[in-house]
């Protein structure tokens, strides 16, 4: 230990960066055991403070009920007097504009963020500086769309990732303003960070262990991350004991679980019919969720 | 391709070298040696008669200065009756610390200038000037280049268990950049990209080891946020930005290093391009959370990767069904440094993600 291996980052012994923990300098194990304990407090005692809910990925299994989710959230955040974005991520789904009851779909917001976009140089920006023909708004709730692949020539989404990064990157919230982001369906893009600089991620866990193995593998992947916030909502459970099954189950790959949605007939019926999202139970339980994220009482 | 050399006659020639070079020291410089390691006689009070002069040792000897107010910080300041204690002029006595600063043997600290307290600070700070290279000569190099044996290849002993280790091994980007599932923290554009400062330095690892047979230039020790600042301030680094930091280590791509850093999530010390003819760390280097698969059916059977493995990893040998001898790199051994991923022109092998996050602790932590 010395120099170039400090935990801190101090370049040598008795920086300002140095907390005389000792590690640098111990020769026996009892000073290594007593200089890691030192580390692990001042860690603790100097770990950047949580802050609060307002960039929130959602993420999933195909299927498992994401762009659902991220309408009902929507509706229930704005109904807690937050100014709702909802940024569409996925590039292969269609659904999202029409649940969330847009009628005609804004132009992709990639095509600024391309190699000659006006965005791509440009450190922050914010809703404001968005051309209105890129957002669609209804009832408050604004909607951007990264892009979306309809010719089968055009290749791989990976650019479409990369300008959904940069997005949510780079957009700046004011206050009270929350961003909702509808993720693709599996890892790819944890792969391609687009999850970083989100400070929430919700994984949607329908009953199926497939389900379960990929929120246990994005708790993990955005626990690397560095992002704390990260827990499980529990789709379409048929019963009580389906629900106590999958929540065993994520428990014993230590993902939280931040709610549970019963099986609604109703939203089996609109997402058949392809209606804007509307139902009152469904409402309701994600409504308990977005007020426990507001409140910041589950971490 | 890489000139291989037999790392123990590499070191019988070292040790034939110290041998003639033979020259007697002062006690003071015995007494100094033994604060920052104890127990040698031999090495380490010829490399502080290397730094320091006869006139030079007294100062350090008498460091840190008693006299200094507290309240002066963090500084290479001395006080008028430290001076006057020594019996030296003032001016004098605060340029030989400023070249001694500058050597790495003395550092500004809290209590004013003060020798390295351990090897290892001495080690990585004493090594990194390349403007004493010459007033140092060759001796002084060979000498910190012995204390470490002969350089052979890290075997899998080496390595210590679990979280128990002082660095790790980050894959090379181009052989992960398409693999699912890849965190910051192994993301080499990634995390020089996310540092405020960056400076390069001459490595004193490979300085160190003037015999050494990699070929890898010398400057290639990439130093991070108050590192950097430490090194500039000594004037043994280069201020580059995260861009030019990025395009050295792709030019390392076709050199035979292995990125190693400290083992921990958050790296804010530096991103080293090792290899074992010059290099200790490597040794201990815990593995990355990928190991390296080929594919035999289109493995040319080449053995460029077999040559370019520094941890004895690969290995040809038959596969059932498949003519020739196709290359294999152990998953028990493999640390998962990329190098021969990189260098595969067959596109026979692939990078597979084998260890959860918590492979890789979140800070360093030796118990």
């Amino acid at each position: 230990m010395g120099l170039f291996h400090c935990p801190l980052g101090s370049p040598y012994y008795d920086d300002d960066a140095c907390i005389d923990c000792g590690l640098c300098y111990a020769n026996t194990a009892e000073e290594k055991v007593e200089a890691s304990r030192r580390i692990r407090e001042y860690m603790k005692a100097h770990a950047p403070r949580k802050s609060a809910v307002s960039k929130i990925a959602v993420c999933g299994k195909g299927g498992s009920g994401k762009t659902t989710v991220v309408t009902l959230l929507a509706l229930a955040l704005k109904g807690a007097g937050r100014k709702v974005i909802v940024i569409d991520a996925d590039e292969s789904n269609p659904g999202l504009g029409r649940m969330l009851g847009i009628k005609g779909e804004p132009q992709a917001l990639s095509v600024l963020f391309n190699e000659d976009g006006t965005f791509s140089e440009r450190e922050r920006f914010s809703m404001d500086d968005i051309p209105p023909e890129f957002v669609a708004a209804v009832d408050g709730i604004r909607f951007i769309m990264v892009g979306k692949i309809l010719d089968p020539f055009q290749g791989c989404a990976c650019s479409l990732a990369e300008s959904s990064r940069q997005i949510v990157e780079k957009l700046e919230l004011k206050e009270n303003e929350a961003l909702i982001l509808d993720m693709e369906a599996g890892l790819e893009s944890f792969g391609r960070g687009v999850e970083r600089q989100a400070d929430t991620i919700l994984a949607i866990v329908e009953p199926s262990l497939e389900s379960i193995i990929v929120a246990g593998r994005i708790a993990q992947m955005a626990q690397g991350m560095g992002i704390g916030r990260v827990g499980a909502i529990l789709n379409k459970m048929s019963s009580q004991n389906v629900a106590t099954h999958t929540k065993q189950e994520l428990e014993k790959l230590a993902v939280k679980i931040y709610g549970v949605l019963n099986f609604s007939p109703g939203l089996a019926a609109i997402a058949l019919e392809g209606k804007p999202v509307h139902d009152r139970i469904a409402a309701e339980e994600v409504g308990i969720i977005a007020a426990d994220l507001l409140k910041n009482s589950i971490n | 391709m890489t000139k291989q050399a037999d790392p123990f006659k590499v070191y019988a020639k070292l040790k034939a070298r110290i041998e003639e070079n033979q020259f007697p020291v002062e006690p003071i410089y015995l007494e100094l040696a033994n604060r920052i390691f104890p127990g040698d006689k031999e090495i380490m009070p010829r490399i502080l008669a290397c730094l320091a002069n006869a006139e030079q040792i007294k100062i350090v000897a008498a460091l840190p200065d008693p006299n200094l107010p507290p309240s002066s910080g963090r500084s290479l300041e001395i006080s008028d009756s430290f001076a006057s204690t020594l019996g030296m002029d003032k001016i004098l006595i605060m340029q030989h610390i400023r070249e001694l600063y500058e050597k790495g043997l003395v550092f500004p600290t809290k209590k004013g200038p003060a020798m390295a307290r351990t090897f290892i600070q001495l080690h990585d700070a004493a090594l990194g000037n390349p403007n004493y290279d010459k007033s140092l000569g060759r001796i002084y190099y060979d000498l910190w280049g012995s204390i470490e044996g002969p350089m052979t290849k890290p075997e899998p002993a080496n390595l210590p268990a679990g979280h128990a280790s002082e660095f790790r091994v980050v894959p090379r980007w181009p052989s992960i950049k398409d693999v699912p599932g890849v965190q910051p923290f192994e993301n080499a554009p990634a995390l020089l990209k996310s540092r405020s400062l960056i400076a390069v330095l001459r490595c004193g690892c490979k300085a160190a080891h003037t015999d050494r047979w990699c070929g890898v230039p010398e400057e290639s020790c990439l130093t991070l946020d108050r590192t950097a600042e430490y090194n500039l301030d000594r004037k043994t680094g280069r201020k580059i930005s995260s861009d030019e930091a990025i395009s050295i280590i792709e030019k390392f791509d076709r050199q035979p290093t292995v990125h190693v850093t400290v083992n921990q999530r958050e790296v804010t010390q530096l991103l080293c391009n090792c290899h074992y003819c010059c290099c200790l760390a490597i040794k201990i280097a815990q593995k990355s959370r990928f190991i390296s698969v080929v594919d035999p059916a289109k493995c040319k059977g080449c053995k460029v990767c077999v040559e370019r493995c520094q941890f004895q990893a690969t290995t040809m040998k038959t596969f059932d069904g498949i003519k020739g001898e196709k290359a294999f790199s152990d998953p028990e051994i493999c640390r998962g440094c990329g190098s021969c991923n990189i260098i595969c022109k067959s596109g026979a092998r692939s990078m597979k993600l084998v260890r959860p996050v918590e492979h890789v602790p979140e800070t360093l932590s030796i118990y």
